[in-house]
């Protein structure tokens, strides 16, 4: 099933062992090489806590359902740093064309809600393959030549 | 594009989306006619010059909103850099020369420098701001010699100040088989 | 008739017949001593305000201490000069040569 990073964006976090709501959707950090949701952010900022996708017994249209409350764990590193503070969210971010042209912002990212493998990034009106997705950090992400924009 | 377009753009990496510097200055050779490197200042408002330099083979593209890089290692040490990128020759700054004929008329002043999109960095020639009013470009083979203070053309340039880049393309090849002649 | 408290240079020493809700306060013949917080009606010229070169008569109002309002304004000025000379500075060191030309081979 196709899920969006905005439809999902602030939808509550439960524990499947407990039955307990544990935060809701801040963040989801992707891995650009993989092109999949690699974890989820709960919350947001110094408190926020991540969730690694294989730690979630679903991703459901009503709640993000987690194995148990200690699959919650504070950010590991830099990376993951930047991904509670929200800088490497891809929701707003500038395309960039890996011949350095602006692409536009991203409005949504669609994925598949059973694996995380990104599906489409929506820039403006356009949709464009997740595969096109070259790398995308603090500034930009990069998509590679066949977005160029048309002359 | 040309060069004030390309001073202040963000150098991101292709594969991190980082900012990690931007251009401060264009050092282009006026015989070769390309790009050989860009100087760089830190990114933020108040942040200073950047020590690291980005000679031209580093730049993996040139778009008009970004310089890209493969990664962070494409910035060097001013000394790893060829020495007109790594110590740049600062007086030969051509932005406001005079652009003289060999004969002594001023046809204007340098206003920028047009590069050929996506391109390695190919300069096609010099956009002046027109002693009587207005704006031309001069075909890049229009060039005799060049300092910080003028460069000089033939007389005939004249006759080749093109009204916009459109033209510009075109006079080049007429300007280089119109030199061969004379 | 009430008597007016007198200024002895540290405190107020209030005349008994001051009455006051704690019924020990009104018992005859004692003079108590309240507690002073610095009085802000001045009865008499202390040495205090003598130092800071003014003078202040019976009646009259004083501050004490603080910037006076031209103070602020220099200060303030003072400060919205460095900033701009701060930024100035550091967006001209930015702002770099701009189009180099190569040095030729000679």
């Amino acid at each position: 099933m196709s899920e969006s990073f905005r439809a999902s964006s602030g939808r509550k976090v439960m524990s499947r062992a407990s039955a307990n709501e544990v935060g809701s959707v801040g963040h989801l950090l992707v891995d650009t090489e993989q092109r999949r949701v690699a974890a989820v952010v709960i919350g947001h900022g110094k408190k926020a806590q991540l969730v690694d996708w294989s730690q979630l017994s679903g991703f459901g249209p009503d709640a993000i359902m987690v194995v148990g409350e200690d699959a919650l764990r504070p950010p590991a590193d830099d990376r993951e740093r930047a991904a509670t503070e929200g800088n490497l969210e891809l929701l707003g971010k500038r395309a960039l064309s890996e011949r350095g042209n602006e692409l536009g912002q991203i409005d949504d990212v669609t994925f598949d809600a059973a694996t995380g493998a990104l599906e489409d990034l929506l820039i403006g009106d356009r949709r464009v393959p997740a595969g096109t997705l070259l790398g995308s950090g603090s500034y930009a992400a990069v998509l590679d030549e066949s977005q160029e924009p048309s002359p | 594009m040309t060069a004030s377009q390309i001073r202040g753009l963000p150098v991101v990496t292709v594969g991190g989306g980082e900012d990690v510097a931007e251009v401060r200055d264009v050092i282009y050779s006026p015989e070769a006619g390309r790009l050989v490197g860009v100087t760089l200042n830190k990114r933020g408002f108040l942040a200073g010059r950047h020590r690291e330099v980005l000679p031209a083979e580093a730049i993996h593209a040139v778009g008009q909103g970004a310089v890209m890089v493969l990664d962070e290692s494409s910035l060097v040490d001013p000394q790893e850099a060829p020495d007109d990128v790594g110590r740049p020759a600062t007086e030969r700054n051509v932005i406001g020369d005079d652009v003289l004929t060999e004969g002594g008329t001023s046809l204007g002043k340098v206003a920028d420098l047009v590069l050929l999109v996506g391109s390695a960095g190919e300069v096609v020639g010099y956009q002046i701001d027109k002693a009587g009013g207005g704006q031309g470009f001069i075909p890049l083979p229009a060039q005799l010699s060049v300092s910080g203070v003028a460069l000089v053309v033939p007389n005939i340039t004249e006759e080749f100040v093109q009204d916009d880049l459109v033209g510009l393309g075109a006079a080049v090849d007429e300007f280089r088989a119109r030199m061969g002649l004379t | 008739m009430l008597r007016e408290a007198e200024w002895t240079g540290s405190a107020l020493s209030v005349p008994s017949i001051v009455r006051s809700r704690h019924p020990e306060a009104n018992s005859d013949q004692k003079r108590r001593r309240v507690s002073s917080r610095r009085p802000r009606r001045c009865l008499e010229v202390t040495s205090f305000n003598r130092a800071r070169g003014h003078q202040l008569r019976p009646g009259e109002t004083g501050r004490v201490g603080g910037m006076s309002p031209i103070g602020w304004l220099i200060l303030v000025g003072i400060i919205v000069v460095v900033a701009a000379l701060v930024f100035v500075v550091v967006r001209r060191r930015r702002r770099g040569g701009g189009v180099i030309a190569t040095r030729g081979k000679r």
